[in-house]
């Protein structure tokens, strides 16, 4: 899929513009989960940027930090157990981290929304989908609950659902349904940042494609810039503009899509788009990568990809390497010396 | 992170279970206490200062003292040394209910649960029967057609609480029945009686092992309720439901005699309360809500 | 839904006829003789034997059940009591008044409360709040009934004598039985509330509403609080029962003439009819409180009322 989809795609990248305006900006953000026996660092020192209008995807394996990511910048991380020990958010210049929470509330669900990983539980059960998306705006604009009402079926409509099925309950709803709820609810009243979290994941193939198709034509239409969190490298080349591989709370690489596409560099990067099948129909062996992720408890003390590298070097198992500029774009974390072909 | 739960998922064996345990204070306090109640029953006749029995026509009456700890009764015995001989009986009377009502419960349980069908439907309206009057009435109204007596009350006791336990059975057996394991037995042909024996009983026992914890508990509050009504232990007996009765005719001027029975029963409930509700922490972190 | 209330309501009919035979056989084997309870100590074995006949208790088993099945369910007659000589029916319908009283009042207050007291201690979990709730509320679930209900006599009646300590003159009487039984109903919906709604408040729904920039207190109380309360509503309809049944015990120790102790004192006296007569009218109360329960609770989970609507 990505190989079909590449020309489209860079061209699409390069219609843009590259100076449009930072929207978002996090720095050096650090996030533990502490229980009563370990501290496990879920993110470690993330930085990276997102521009007015572009989407970024966030691509990695199952526990890379990915959601804790988003989580920490919508400011939704759970308290008990989550602690931000350092970084900066900055949203429109300003730092969420040092916003009240009541700062944070008028900006949630209004400047930055976000779209969970799983429908089937995102909504709360015994309560009308339609008083679900009718709550996200009331909560920002001054309407009169019949205007509310009215938003809120316009947004059912927007997102392919009948505006009769207000009154529905979620078991109603199949998942690519439910979807569409979560959808309409984030999109609400049009924020400037969507995050959507594997949006498509829980869903049957088939509905991927559509419930995709439909969130990008909103963000075309809204203007919105969307940071995708995604594994599947498909949905990325299909997406995004921009793009940061995390690797055990890490960015290993980052760059444009077509950097990442054309030049993968870090071994990790590598080893995902070798453990995809390939279109050609050749039949060659998928390559996996061997090994597991680090224990975010027990991170090692070199590069935390060191043990599954395919050449890793004495230096990566003792010293933390150190992000390298391989064009304007283009950043990987990884002690070897990488030249872009 | 999913990693790391993951791991940790998988080393829940029965180590692991009594590490949380013991990091539990409030469950170690239940289970200290336990351990000492047990050794009261076991050594009660080393420990009474009197025979529990003795009575003593110049010391009736009497209110605290050295000689006598908790005082003395209308019959000049020492309450202390009733007390603590109590203990044997309500113990005995806590543990053989709960073994009573679990026996019969699980074997109700699992039948319906594993069979399912009609056999689940018609165990479970008969038992829908007996839970529409209430478990002390029922406990009560069994006791008294089996005749006031230690192990009547025990069996009754049993009987009107054995369909918690079948209905909880029944309820992980169904949860398990759905599980691949249990399915991947049927198709290499073992037998029903191997399935639930080998495998589903031994995945649906976290649940009991709690229950049966707390409703010790829960038993020795009844047993002294039957006791207190003249329905289990019968006076002499020093069971402390039954030294209650007794000692209710002079709570105006001598309320120690209420007292100290009363709160051997609530530490004892208390202790087995708390050790159940740490061994659900320790068996289902989950509920803990972690 | 009606056809659902109408397949409850005839599965509680038969649940009182099955009740019914239980509790006969039940009587039928307890030992000890109604008839020499009747008469005098001294009585002789002519007159036992002849009253015996008449009572129709020397009957083989299957002709007394018919009898008494045929007169409760067709002549709605449960019998004369053998102690007082009244009708069942009338006597308990004088005394259920108390027993219900005490029970709804405690359920009542026991379910606001602990409700009140389960969403504070979740809402704080591992405050000092929640702490003390915990460890109050296994204190009070630990507790017998019966010896706190002596303790608040002996306290509030007798030494302080603030409240009555027995009978039933005024609202005054009504204190300490129902502080006595609903203490242990209170520890008991506070635990299960704040279980359930600390299990709540882990669920992605929950997050979704953070999400959309709702409050705290809102997401308490407009998501998180009703769904945690519907597997408390359950435990409400089996806190009856057990009010019910602790109406036995605490009717004893505060001489109220309800059906507990008018029960206790036929159970003593060997009245068949009137022990029949009490369970019986407890089990109907009681079936009834739960079949109450399942409609509020089919009614306020709407995946339970599409399934009932469905079938």
């Amino acid at each position: 899929m990505a190989d079909q989809n590449r020309d489209g795609f860079t061209l699409q990248y390069q219609a843009v513009s590259d100076k449009r305006e930072i929207i978002l900006q996090v720095k050096d953000l650090t996030v533990e989960y502490v229980t009563d026996d370990e501290v496990a660092k879920a993110v470690n020192h993330v930085s990276f940027e997102l521009r007015s209008g572009s989407t970024l995807g966030l691509v990695g394996e199952t526990g890379a930090g990915k959601t804790t990511i988003a989580k920490a910048v919508l400011g939704v991380l759970p308290d008990v157990s989550a602690r931000i020990c350092g970084g900066e958010i900055l949203f429109n210049g300003s730092d969420l981290l040092e916003l009240s929470e009541m700062e944070m509330q008028k900006i949630r669900g209004n400047q930055i929304s976000m779209i969970f990983q799983d429908p089937m539980t995102a909504l709360n059960p015994t309560m009308k989908i339609g008083d679900q998306i009718k709550e996200a705006i009331m909560l920002h604009e001054k309407l009169s609950h019949a205007e509310g009402e009215k938003r809120a079926v316009d947004m059912l409509e927007m997102v392919g659902i009948p505006g009769e099925r207000y009154s529905d309950y979620p078991h109603q709803f199949s998942g690519g349904m439910k979807q569409r709820v979560v959808i309409a609810i984030a999109l609400a009243c049009k924020p400037q940042l969507l995050i959507a979290d594997e949006p498509t994941t829980a869903l049957d193939v088939t509905i991927q494609a559509q419930v995709l198709d439909m969130m990008m034509k909103l963000k075309m239409e809204l203007g919105t810039s969307v940071i995708m969190i995604t594994h599947d490298l498909g949905i990325i080349a299909e997406t995004c503009d921009y793009v940061a591989v995390i690797y055990s709370g890490e960015v290993v690489e980052c760059g444009t899509s077509e950097d990442i596409f054309d030049y993968a560099s870090h071994p990790y990067t590598v080893g995902l788009f070798a453990s995809l099948p390939s279109r050609s129909g050749k039949g060659e062996r998928l390559k996996p990568i061997k090994g597991m992720m680090p224990d975010p408890a027990d991170l090692p003390e070199g590069c935390p990809f060191a043990e599954r590298c395919p050449c890793p070097e004495k230096q990566c198992f003792s010293t933390k390497p150190e992000y390298l500029h391989l064009s304007d774009t283009h950043i990987v974390k990884c002690c070897k010396r990488w030249e872009r072909q | 992170m999913k990693t790391s739960i993951g791991n940790r998922r998988k080393k829940t064996n029965f180590s692991e279970i009594l590490r949380r345990l013991s990091k539990n204070k409030l469950a170690m306090i239940g289970l200290v206490v336990i351990i000492c109640l047990f050794l009261m029953a076991i050594f009660a006749n080393l420990i009474i200062p009197y025979d529990y029995s003795k009575q003593d026509y110049s010391a009736v009456l009497q209110k605290p003292s050295r000689e006598h700890l908790f005082g003395t009764d209308e019959l000049g015995r020492d309450v202390f040394s009733r007390v603590v001989y109590g203990t044997r009986y309500s113990l005995r009377m806590g543990l053989l209910t709960v073994a009573v009502a679990a026996v019969l419960g699980t074997l109700l349980g699992s039948f319906a649960g594993f069979y399912g069908g009609a056999v689940d439907n018609i165990l479970m309206r008969i038992l829908d029967i007996f839970q529409s009057i209430p478990i002390l009435v029922f406990a009560i109204i069994l006791a008294a057609a089996l005749g006031p007596g230690l192990n009547n009350a025990i069996i009754a006791m049993g009987v009107s609480t054995m369909p918690l336990y079948a209905r909880l059975i029944r309820a992980s057996i169904m949860q398990e029945e759905g599980n691949e394991y249990v399915e991947a037995a049927k198709a290499i042909n073992a037998s029903d009686m191997r399935i639930l024996f080998r495998h589903v009983l031994p995945n649906a026992i976290s649940p009991m092992i709690i229950h049966i914890t707390m409703s010790i508990g829960y038993s020795i509050l009844v047993a002294s309720t039957l006791s207190f009504l003249g329905l289990g232990a019968q006076p002499p007996t020093p069971e402390w439901g039954a030294i209650l009765s007794e000692g209710r005719n002079h709570m105006r001027d001598h309320g120690y005699l209420l007292f100290y029975p009363g709160m051997m029963i609530m530490i004892s409930v208390l202790s087995f309360n708390l050790l159940g509700d740490g061994l659900r922490d320790a068996l289902d972190p989950r509920l803990k809500g972690n | 839904m009606a056809k659902y209330i109408l397949k409850r309501v005839l599965w509680l009919i038969v649940i009182v006829l099955a009740v019914s035979v239980v509790i006969f056989s039940l009587m039928f084997i307890i030992d000890g003789d109604p008839a020499r309870s009747i008469l005098s100590v001294n009585a002789s074995q002519e007159d036992i034997d002849a009253l015996r006949d008449k009572l129709g208790l020397n009957d083989p088993y299957w002709v007394q059940l018919v009898r008494f099945l045929k007169q409760t369910f067709l002549e709605f007659d449960i019998g004369t009591s053998y102690r007082t000589r009244k009708p069942v029916l009338t006597e308990i319908f004088e005394r259920i008044g108390y027993t219900l009283t005490i029970a709804s009042v405690s359920t009542f207050v026991a379910t606001v409360l602990g409700i009140y007291l389960g969403v504070v201690a979740a809402t704080n979990q591992y405050s000092w709040k929640d702490n003390t709730a915990i460890f109050l509320s296994l204190f009070c679930v630990s507790m017998p009934e019966f010896w706190f209900a002596l303790m608040l006599v002996s306290i509030f009646a007798l030494q302080l004598g603030w409240l009555p300590p027995l009978g039933i003159d005024s609202w005054k009487s009504y204190i300490l039985p129902c502080i006595s039984c609903l203490v242990g109903g209170t520890a008991n919906i506070a635990r299960q509330t704040r279980s359930s709604m600390l299990g709540e408040i882990r669920q992605d729904y929950i997050t979704t509403a953070k999400a959309k920039g709702q409050t705290k207190e809102k997401i308490i109380t407009r998501h998180a609080l009703k769904n945690s309360l519907i597997p408390v509503i359950t435990v409400i309809g089996s806190l009856f029962g057990t009010q019910l049944g602790g109406s036995v015990v605490v009717e004893q120790i505060f001489s109220i003439p309800g059906v507990g102790s008018y029960m206790m004192t036929a159970i003593g006296f060997r009245d068949y009819p009137a022990v029949r007569g009490g369970v019986l009218v407890i089990a109907i109360c009681f079936s009834a409180v739960i079949l109450l329960i399942d409609i509020v609770y089919v009614l306020v989970d709407p995946r339970f009322s599409e399934r009932y609507n469905n079938q």
